[in-house]
């Protein structure tokens, strides 16, 4: 299940893959979608976690940061950063 | 237990403030203890722990404000400090502060809090925001699910804050602390069975109560929890059966997907959900909040940057530029001091001076041009609380972390840079002080170790003399050249360290919170300003003052060799004889009658001049002449030109006499510095420099800025003197004898890249030590730079040299070359770019 860091996610890998999956890095501004499953291992899986995007958790794509790495996403009330390379180890479920 | 309970019931009571950053902790702290604070180290990190205390009813109540955190896991640094301060400090009361506007990511720590089983009191903050938000909370709903005590407040306008002494108040009052510790219990589900067997096998083996102590440690355990582990290894009847439940929790991943991990954090996050659900109203549910608003403007694709630019000149120029016009109207009163120092130490000889009259000036020069810059921190340390506190400073780190991140630095490098003098001007000071916020270990030293590559304030003036004398039809590429090539450089330094020596440093993930607009509250900027200010004050001044004696000793020994001392004393001797010579058959001759009198005179007639050139106008001149009037009157007419035939001879006899003296004196001083240790250093120096192009002197003015850049163009100006009068300034001295002694401006340019590179201040070097408490990297931040300067200086003038380059186009081959470097560590991916090396964190600890 812990795919260790963003090596999981190959480049050329085919935008949501499995039906309805994607992972959250190929989300353009303004989709809403589900946590399904976070493939990074360590601390980076558990800050995820902590800031509440645990599976199931409702996610909403912001923005992009000007130079389009980071981006910034809704978790409940609150408004998190992740740099890309973490929001493909975070695969989605699009509502 | 009965060691607690003692506490409790006490006279004093320790109580500690936990929750997420931006939940108000700082407001509330400040609001509960006054002007009672005081914040050091935890030990062996470079966490600031923060401590006060309120008396009431004769009873001391010490509250610590705790690091933000989200968590309690062992991933963080801030988060491992809480953990064990709750661990081993035992507070008597937790108060755990809560965001009313987001309440859910709150609670997330709230269930871990319960879980170590201190008396604890929520606290929910910010209620005027959610009111604005449209959110009803019902704090008794709240207090009977949590099943602790609830406070609301807002905490800018201190409201609440007495219904929270009073919570304290009760749990203190309580002669039994059980009834204060909830018994509200999280269902891990399907993990239940097993955190039973491990809370047993625990109550066990160690004899502990069953209590949520105990559960709290087991469903750590059960999550894999490094430190949890570690905590229990130390008791080696418990170590057996920490297999067993490795095993429990192996054997549940493989049934899942889920990691046991991963489990225990969804059970939270849903018990939090619930919470909120059964408490909180929402009356204008998917309302765009005003947050929002301002980041569609401020964060905007196009104009973000445009903002950022504005934000930063801001600061630049609000801090650095008025702030220095601020410290003109300081420095009177600096120098007033320095005045008093010097009246009040022993007086000036003819030759030499009392030991301890030059030592105790020294001092105080090197006190003064640190507390110069003292009204430039007071204005800047305020801007960047006011930058904090808005919620700005962390949609910097968002705009910039993409080209930062390239080089191993992190968003939140931007700060500290800026302090440091992206332009020119700034200080490194505050700037290594400003990297305390960066979450990543490794940026964060490679942000240490390059901020002093910045154009501090004080290494301005070394770069206008040397522009000054070599470029003076390029001055401003010039300095447009060396304030961006230091920048190029910075970025430079910091992949190369990221993948090299900082490899292993652990990093963290860049997820961050954009926390809501809020109104900075006044005294939560003024206090964080003089805090910072004081603690700088503290940790450099006194350190500074110290080396500056170090220093002092290096300049001045061993001295002047008893025959030069002779031909210096002959000299005096002469000029004095002279001076009676042409007074002679003067009435105003009486007012020296012996050598004594005479050296005073020459220092009255010293300062007055001094007072003279610095009187501005007409009036203070005035007012300076008749001070001296009725303070002096026998030697006034020496000092004043008039009329009077016989004053007229007399004063002219006497500015002969001083200006001999000043020109025997400045002689001697360079003599000395020759002589002296340092000098020595720095001409068993010049086989090594003499490839960068540096002579001893130059080698000597480096060395001795190290104890303040500043001093670099004071020794230089000691070193170039003139040996007739004063006529020509620095520039032109400094000038004609290196061009004499064949320099160039190509050794101009590789001792301004020298300067930019070279490491930094002493005040820096502190300031290293005690934000990685390590004198490994103090010492580190000190032998790179040389190394590398030297490097470069020498590369520089060598090749230049060989090419027979002139001095300008040298600068500009190195600043494109470095421009190029940046370009291509920034934009290509591997092997130089994206590729930093794996955080240094052992994933989940030691157990899976
Ligand atoms: N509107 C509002 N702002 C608050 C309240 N409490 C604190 N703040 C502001 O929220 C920001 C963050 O507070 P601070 O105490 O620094 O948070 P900490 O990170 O938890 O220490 C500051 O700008 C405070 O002025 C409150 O009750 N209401």
């Amino acid at each position: 299940m812990c795919q260790g860091a963003a090596q999981g996610v190959a480049r050329g890998e085919a935008p949501c893959a499995r039906d309805g999956f994607c992972s959250l890095n190929d989300l353009v501004p303004g989709t809403h979608c589900r946590v399904a499953r976070l493939k990074g291992c360590g601390a980076i899986r558990q800050r995820l976690l902590d800031l509440g995007l645990v599976n199931g958790a409702e996610v909403t794509v912001i923005r992009a940061a000007p130079l389009n790495d980071p981006i910034a996403i809704r978790v409940g009330n609150a408004v998190l950063t992740v740099r890309r390379a973490e929001a493909a180890t975070i695969e989605v479920e699009r509502d | 237990m009965t060691e607690k309970t003692a506490g409790a019931a006490g006279r004093h009571l320790r109580v500690a403030l936990a929750g997420q950053q931006n939940a108000g902790k700082s407001t509330l702290f400040n609001a509960l203890t006054g002007v009672a604070q005081h914040i050091a180290n935890y030990p062996g990190v470079t966490v600031d722990k923060k401590s006060g205390f309120y008396i009431e009813h004769g009873r001391r109540v010490e509250v610590v404000d705790l690091p933000g955190t989200y968590s309690l896991t062992s991933f963080s640094l801030e988060e491992r400090v809480v953990r064990r301060f709750l661990y081993e400090e035992r507070p008597d009361v937790v108060v755990n502060v809560l965001d009313a506007s987001n309440l859910r990511r709150g609670l997330y720590l709230t269930a871990q809090l319960i879980e170590l089983g201190h008396p604890l009191i929520v606290v929910v903050n910010m209620m005027d925001v959610a009111e604005r938000r449209g959110l009803k909370i019902d704090l008794n709903a709240l207090a009977q699910k949590l099943k602790v005590p609830v406070v609301a407040s807002i905490g800018r306008k201190g409201v609440g804050r007495e219904e929270l002494r009073a919570a304290i108040r009760r749990i203190a009052d309580e002669p039994d602390i059980s009834p204060a510790i909830s018994d509200a219990r999280l269902d891990y589900g399907v993990l239940e069975e097993t955190i039973g067997w491990v809370e047993e096998r625990l109550a066990d083996s160690s004899g502990l109560d069953a209590g949520a102590a105990v559960r709290g440690l087991a469903v750590k355990l059960v999550e894999g929890d490094a430190e949890a582990v570690r905590l229990v290894r130390e008791d080696a009847r418990q170590a057996v059966f920490l297999e067993d439940v490795a095993e429990a929790r192996k054997n549940f991943e493989k049934a899942g997907d889920l990691s046991t991990g991963d489990h225990v954090a969804v059970v939270r996050d849903r018990w939090a959900g619930e919470i909120v659900t059964a408490s909180v109203r929402e009356s204008r549910k998917g309302a765009v909040s005003a947050s929002e608003r301002v980041d569609r403007l401020l964060l905007h694709r196009i104009l973000a940057p445009f903002f950022l630019v504005l934000v930063v000149w801001g600061i630049y120029e609000i801090s650095i530029v008025q702030g220095y016009e601020l410290t003109k109207v300081t420095w009177p009163f600096l120098a007033a001091l320095r005045n008093f120092a010097a009246q009040w130490l022993p007086e000036a000889g003819f030759l030499y001076d009392p030991q301890i009259r030059s030592l105790g000036l020294w001092m105080v020069d090197s006190a003064n041009t640190l507390l110069n810059y003292v009204p430039i921190f007071l204005i800047l340390f305020a801007l960047i609380a006011i930058l904090e506190d808005s919620g700005y400073m962390a949609r910097i780190a968002f705009i910039l972390d993409r080209i930062l991140h390239r080089f191993g630095l992190h968003g939140q490098s931007t700060l500290p840079f800026i302090l440091a003098g992206v332009f020119a001007g700034g200080c490194a000071v505050p700037g290594v002080m400003a990297t305390k916020g960066i979450p990543d270990e490794r940026a964060r030293l490679a942000t240490i170790l390059t901020v002093p590559f910045m154009n501090c304030l004080a290494k301005i003036p070394l770069y206008t003399l040397l522009i000054n004398i070599y470029f003076v039809e390029a001055k401003g590429l010039v300095l447009f050249y060396l304030s961006t090539i230091t920048i190029f450089a910075a970025l430079l330094v910091a992949k190369l360290l990221s993948v090299s020596v900082l490899r292993h440093k652990e990093t963290a993930p860049f997820v961050m919170e954009l926390p809501h607009y809020h109104l900075p509250t006044l005294t939560g900027v003024v206090r964080r300003s003089l805090d910072r200010t004081w603690l700088y004050i503290k940790k450099v001044g006194t350190v500074v003052v110290a080396v500056s004696v170090v220093v002092y000793v290096l300049l001045q020994f061993p001295g002047l060799s008893p025959d030069q001392e002779a031909v210096y004393e002959g000299r005096a001797e002469a000029a004095i004889a002279e001076f009676y010579d042409e007074m002679a058959g003067n009435s105003y001759l009486a007012a020296v009658p012996d050598q004594a009198a005479l050296t005073g005179l020459v220092n009255v007639y010293t300062d007055y001049r001094t007072e003279k050139l610095m009187a501005q106008g007409a009036d203070a001149s005035k007012a300076v002449d008749a001070r001296y009037e009725t303070s002096y009157p026998a030697f006034y007419p020496f000092l004043k030109r008039s009329s009077d035939k016989e004053a007229r001879a007399a004063e002219r006899a006497l500015k002969t006499l001083a200006t001999t003296r000043k020109t025997l004196r400045r002689e001697m001083k360079e003599e000395r510095i020759v002589n002296s240790l340092l000098g020595q250093v720095g001409r068993s120096l010049e086989p090594v420099t003499q490839f960068a192009g540096f002579d001893w002197k130059i080698n000597v003015a480096l060395l001795s800025s190290f104890a303040a850049r500043e001093s670099s163009v004071a020794t230089l100006g000691v070193l170039f003197q003139p040996s007739d009068g004063e006529t020509d300034t620095l520039e032109e001295r400094m000038g004609s004898e290196q061009r004499a002694a064949g320099y160039s401006a190509l050794g101009a340019v590789a001792l301004m890249l020298f300067f930019a590179l070279y490491p930094p201040c002493l005040a820096t070097t502190i300031m290293v030590r005690v934000q990685t408490q390590s004198y490994r990297w103090m010492i580190f931040s000190i032998v790179f730079p040389t190394f590398l300067g030297l490097s470069v200086a020498s590369a520089i003038f060598t090749l230049g040299g060989y090419f027979a380059l002139s001095g300008l186009q040298t600068l500009t081959i190195t600043y494109f070359t470095a421009f190029a470097a940046v370009l291509v560590v920034g934009l290509f991916k591997r092997p130089f770019g994206r590729v930093l090396p794996p955080p240094g964190y052992s994933p989940r600890g030691a157990v899976s």
